[in-house]
């Protein structure tokens, strides 16, 4: 038997009064693969060198890294979109939006635990950072540890902006129900825990919600929201796009190869179902854009940002 | 039989991997052999890259392939099959299908992505059997996109009848069999067609 990370059984047994070794032989950190524990057991001599796997000798240079991305159509990307616009500290937390950390959006630069981001915002306050800091935290986690932290900025006075990101259901870990969602785990009929009503109760006077779809909007209530000397706090609401329900509105974009120069701003919003086309813009020499209907969800984030109205909106309506 | 066979399946989240490991799971156990699957890197749903190990053995303890043992590989994508070529076990057989997909990183501008002729002489420096299929080409002259994972599926089968990987356990209507179980009725002549597709792209090659 050989255990991973802490030795937990090997003392159990120890304790027991049985001759035991693990941690003498196996690493305490990582996870344990063939490679790994074939390699501790040739270094402790349980096997002979002849065991050792030979590796091919490969030289395939620095690849480009393939993190995961916000879905296509993520009501949380025109937020961290405009948080790199704004160019602020940005406290994140655990969730999809976590991911808002990566380029191109680029708008997390603190990542603790569940609950940290109002939390580091605050210390950042308190320890007198000049700048203004943003915590962003996701609905199910701003009710699952967020709460005492943004009453002890409050009661501490410490201008911070926070941002829930209510996508209405708990994402990362695959569309579990929450408080805020009116249905219990079990799917029985519950409660909904208000979000507004909630903030304004643990003392925040500055409380907006907005529409997670209105990139100017986002833009503007933040822009205010950070001149103030007391905490805000703005809710951007807006479903999770893989919900059953939102599936069935999804209406692929197009982009006017005429009206695209290839100025590259959609390309920045990160989004996955944006590819660089082939056909290069006259002038500049640079590739337009493209939208892969197949991946496109008519969320009309790029079509907000297009300064060419070369994307243009959806023309009905799905409800 | 052999011992053991180990694959490795590499992809993008999103292209079907970890549903192909679970066909080629199945066939496994169809054919006679134990089975198990492994998903190393659980972002199927994010685009990010997606690894999944299957082995087949008379015997198989555990799920896990170690660097270096990779008998077969399945790509779905060429940055990704570039990206595990180190696990491959030296003149392993690789499969690769001859897409692209470009990440968030290359289409910002940070980073290039590998040209054709890098990706073919990094697998040439490992192994000689290293073949490359446009799965998607040959899935849309089928008149369906969405069966270019069958379309590799059936390529994959006439590598390993090939280069003898697999024996006689493993005949072509063990692996419909496994998948046309698992499409619906309306779609299983498509399936067969593409994976017959699949098989010729590499019978016609040899």
């Amino acid at each position: 038997m050989v255990e991973e990370l802490d030795p937990f059984l090997e003392e159990a047994v120890r304790l027991m009064g049985i001759p035991c070794e693990g941690k003498s032989i196996f690493p305490i950190l990582g996870e344990l693969d063939p490679c790994v524990v074939r390699e501790s057991a040739i270094q402790a001599g349980l096997l002979p060198e002849s065991a050792r796997v030979p590796r091919p000798e490969v030289e395939t240079g620095s690849l480009p890294s393939r993190p995961p991305v916000l879905c296509p159509g993520c009501p949380h990307r025109p937020t961290f979109y405009i948080l790199n616009k704004l160019k602020v500290p940005v406290n994140g937390d655990i969730g999809c939006y976590t991911l808002g950390l990566l380029p191109p959006l680029s708008a997390i630069h603190t990542c603790g635990c569940m609950g940290a981001s109002i939390g580091v915002a605050h210390g950042a306050a308190q320890a007198g950072s000049p700048e203004r800091h943003v915590a962003v935290i996701g609905d199910s986690t701003f009710f699952h540890s967020g709460i005492p932290p943004l009453i002890n900025a409050v009661y501490n006075k410490a201008p911070i902006v926070t941002i829930i990101l209510d996508n209405r259901i708990t994402g990362m870990t695959g569309h579990q129900e929450n408080p805020g969602t009116g249905h219990t785990l079990l799917g029985k009929e519950s409660v909904i825990v208000e979000l507004e009503p909630l903030v304004r109760a643990c003392g925040v006077k500055h409380v907006t919600t907005i529409l997670g779809t209105k990139v100017d909007l986002i833009e503007k209530t933040l822009k205010e929201y950070l001149k103030l000397d007391e905490p805000a706090v703005l809710i951007v609401v807006e479903p999770c796009v893989l919900l059953p329900e939102e599936r069935k509105k999804w209406v692929p974009l197009e982009v006017l190869a005429d009206k695209c120069n290839g100025c590259t701003i959609c390309f920045r919003i990160g989004c996955p179902a944006i590819l660089k086309s082939e056909e290069l813009d006259e002038k500049y020499q640079r590739p337009k854009a493209l939208i892969d209907p197949a991946m496109c969800t008519g969320c009309e984030v790029c079509a907000q940002v297009c300064p060419r109205d070369a994307i243009p909106f959806r023309t009905v309506e799905v409800e | 039989m052999r011992e053991t066979i180990n694959f490795l399946l590499a992809g993008v989240g999103g292209q079907g991997t970890i549903l192909a490991s679970d066909v080629l799971v199945n066939v496994g156990l169809a054919a006679g052999y134990q089975a198990k699957q492994a998903e190393v890197h659980g972002m199927s749903q994010r685009g990010g890259s997606v690894t999944s190990f299957v082995r087949w053995g008379k015997t198989v303890h555990s799920p896990l392939v170690g660097a270096g043992e990779v008998d077969v590989l399945l790509s779905f994508e060429k940055l990704e099959a570039l990206r595990v070529l180190s696990q491959l076990r030296t003149g392993a057989v690789a499969l690769i299908n001859n897409q692209a997909i470009e990440p968030l990183t290359v289409i910002s501008g940070d980073a290039a992505y590998p040209s054709d002729e890098q990706i073919k002489t990094a697998f040439a420096a490992v192994t000689p059997r290293a073949e490359f299929v446009d799965g998607e080409a040959i899935a849309k002259s089928l008149g369906n996109l969405r069966v270019a994972n069958v379309v590799l599926l059936g390529a994959l089968s006439a590598l390993l009848e090939r280069d003898q990987v697999a024996g006689p356990e493993l005949a072509a209507e063990v692996w419909l069999k496994v998948i046309t179980e698992r499409v619906p009725a309306k779609h299983v002549e498509l399936n067969r067609q593409a994976f017959q597709a699949g098989r010729e792209a590499v019978t016609q090659k040899a």
